[in-house]
């Protein structure tokens, strides 16, 4: 019985583990940017148009809007704010402190391009797009 | 004025290389009328004011913003807007050069606006509030910026963003527009020597921000000095809660004249609440100055109503009803008054 029983919390365990790792969504950066661990507070500060305190080496954000429903949790899981109050706070910082509109892109190759293009940005995707990216790499599990 | 636009310039043009360039604007249509009443004054700085006519001037403005960033921590930061409420003469809202010593530390020298309220950096981007405008029983102020110096720091304490303001300036205002409504001669104001600080905490549903400034103030009505070197000082509070879907804002100021009794308190309570891409939302709002030695008065308070709908990214529409009682006696603010306007505001 107890063999039974962990024979059947393996199983479990395997068929679980891949829809974790589709369900992972991280922080990526390209290749050689130097960027180690970011906190998500200050992720949140980068995404919200201030400059990294954690690291020199971040450059500028991304949201990556390919897939909205992932947009969607990051302002939920990092952000802590619904998508009209994000576009409002940003707004309100662009009019207050002049600072720049943060890029948006819509399709994951485009994304690739500019990460790689401009070492020092960051942006989030779904774990198993990375391995559809070159040049990319992991900074942080996000969630 | 046009000394700080030479030095910024001047900054400007002696800087080698301009590595980036970015425009943004903004832009708001409004249209609307009184129902009851005779006059509404909307926009207190610019004297936007509607009447029983359908109108789109008063608060109708376009804005373009201008930054130029040499590196990444050196930019030039340039806003000029046009409003109906001004027949559309261009002006210049911001001409500052800023500099990052650290990611939390910045400097900024130049033209500003000048921080008194929560909403007075973005008081005219209309997409940035649900109001069709901030209530103008609270942002009452005849001088909007400043030329002059300010320190910013904005650093994470803990689960809280926090930001603390340091500025010190001067502004004058020929024929300032408000005070000649209200004193219905040519006012020349300037203040100077103002010190100011703003301070603000924010975390996931609180947000605080606590200002206070103070400096000197000359004014002439038709050439005449009123008031010379007089101390004045202006202190704010704002407390906003952002529970679920639910918005609360609030914003209570005080401003005084040293040496005479000059004195005002000024307040704005307001809920909002979030349905999809609607939000509507309903305002109370209150200034109070009482009978001072100047012979002056001015009493009013008002109740809105709103909705804003996020029709798409960047646009937003808006229709809200202005409810105003005015029971100053000396220096009355154009009567009671029932107002509907309807609005657009975009930023591109």
């Amino acid at each position: 019985m107890l063999t039974l029983a962990a024979v059947v919390a393996v199983l479990m365990i395997t068929a679980i583990r891949p829809c974790l790792a589709e369900n992972k969504v991280v922080l990526i950066a390209a290749k050689g940017s130097g960027i180690e661990m970011l906190s998500n507070r200050d992720i949140r500060r980068v995404f919200l148009g201030l400059k990294s305190a954690d690291s020199e080496l971040v450059n500028k954000p991304v949201l990556n809007l390919y897939n909205r429903k992932i947009y969607q949790e990051f302002l939920k899981n990092v952000m802590h704010m619904t998508e009209g109050a994000y576009k409002r706070k940003l707004v309100k910082r662009i009019f207050r402190h002049g600072s720049e509109e943060i890029k948006e892109v819509d399709m994951l190759d485009d994304l690739n391009a500019h990460l790689t293009r401009n070492i020092g940005d960051i942006s989030f995707v779904e774990y198993n797009a990375v391995e559809k990216m070159q040049d990319i790499e992991v900074v942080k599990v996000l969630w | 004025m046009l000394a700080t636009v030479v030095v910024v310039i001047v900054l400007w043009m002696c800087t080698p290389v301009v590595a980036e360039v970015k425009l943004n604007g903004f832009a708001s249509v409004v249209v609307g009328k009184v129902t009851e009443g005779d006059e509404f004054l909307a926009d207190f700085p610019k004297t936007g004011i509607y009447d029983t006519r359908l109108s789109i001037d008063p608060d109708s403005s376009l804005g373009l913003q201008l930054s130029s960033y040499f590196t990444t921590d050196f930019s030039l930061i340039a806003q000029a807007s046009v409003h109906g409420a001004e027949d559309y003469d261009p002006r210049i809202d911001w001409l500052y050069l800023n500099y990052y010593f650290s990611p939390e530390l910045s400097l900024q020298l130049g033209r500003k606006a000048l921080p008194l309220y929560y909403y007075s950096d973005y008081f005219d981007v209309g997409y940035a509030y649900y109001w069709i405008r901030p209530p103008p029983d609270v942002y009452t102020w005849q001088i909007t910026n400043y030329n002059g110096i300010s320190l910013l720091y904005e650093a994470a304490l803990g689960q809280w963003d926090t930001s603390l303001n340091l500025y010190f300036g001067s502004e004058e205002s020929e024929d300032n527009e408000l005070l000649g409504l209200l004193f219905g001669a040519s006012v020349d104001e300037t203040w100077k020597n103002m010190i100011g600080i703003v301070g603000t905490m924010a975390n996931n549903w609180l947000e605080l921000r606590l200002t206070h400034m103070q400096g000197l103030i000359d004014r002439k009505i038709s050439g005449v000095s009123v008031l010379n070197d007089i101390e004045q000082q202006f202190l704010g509070l704002s407390v906003n809660l952002t529970i679920d879907r639910l918005l609360i804002l609030s914003e209570f100021n005080s401003y005084r004249q040293s040496g005479n009794d000059v004195e005002y308190h000024a307040f704005l309570l307001s809920a909002g609440y979030q349905i999809g891409d609607l939000t509507p939302h309903i305002t109370r709002s209150g200034f109070r100055q009482d009978v001072n030695v100047l012979g002056n008065d001015e009493k009013h308070h008002t109740t809105s109503v709103g909705l804003r709908w996020d029709v798409v990214d960047n646009l937003a529409v808006k229709i809200q009803y202005d409810n105003v009682v005015d029971e100053g006696v000396v220096v009355p603010i154009l009567g009671d008054s029932k107002s509907i306007t309807l609005g657009m505001d975009v930023v591109f």
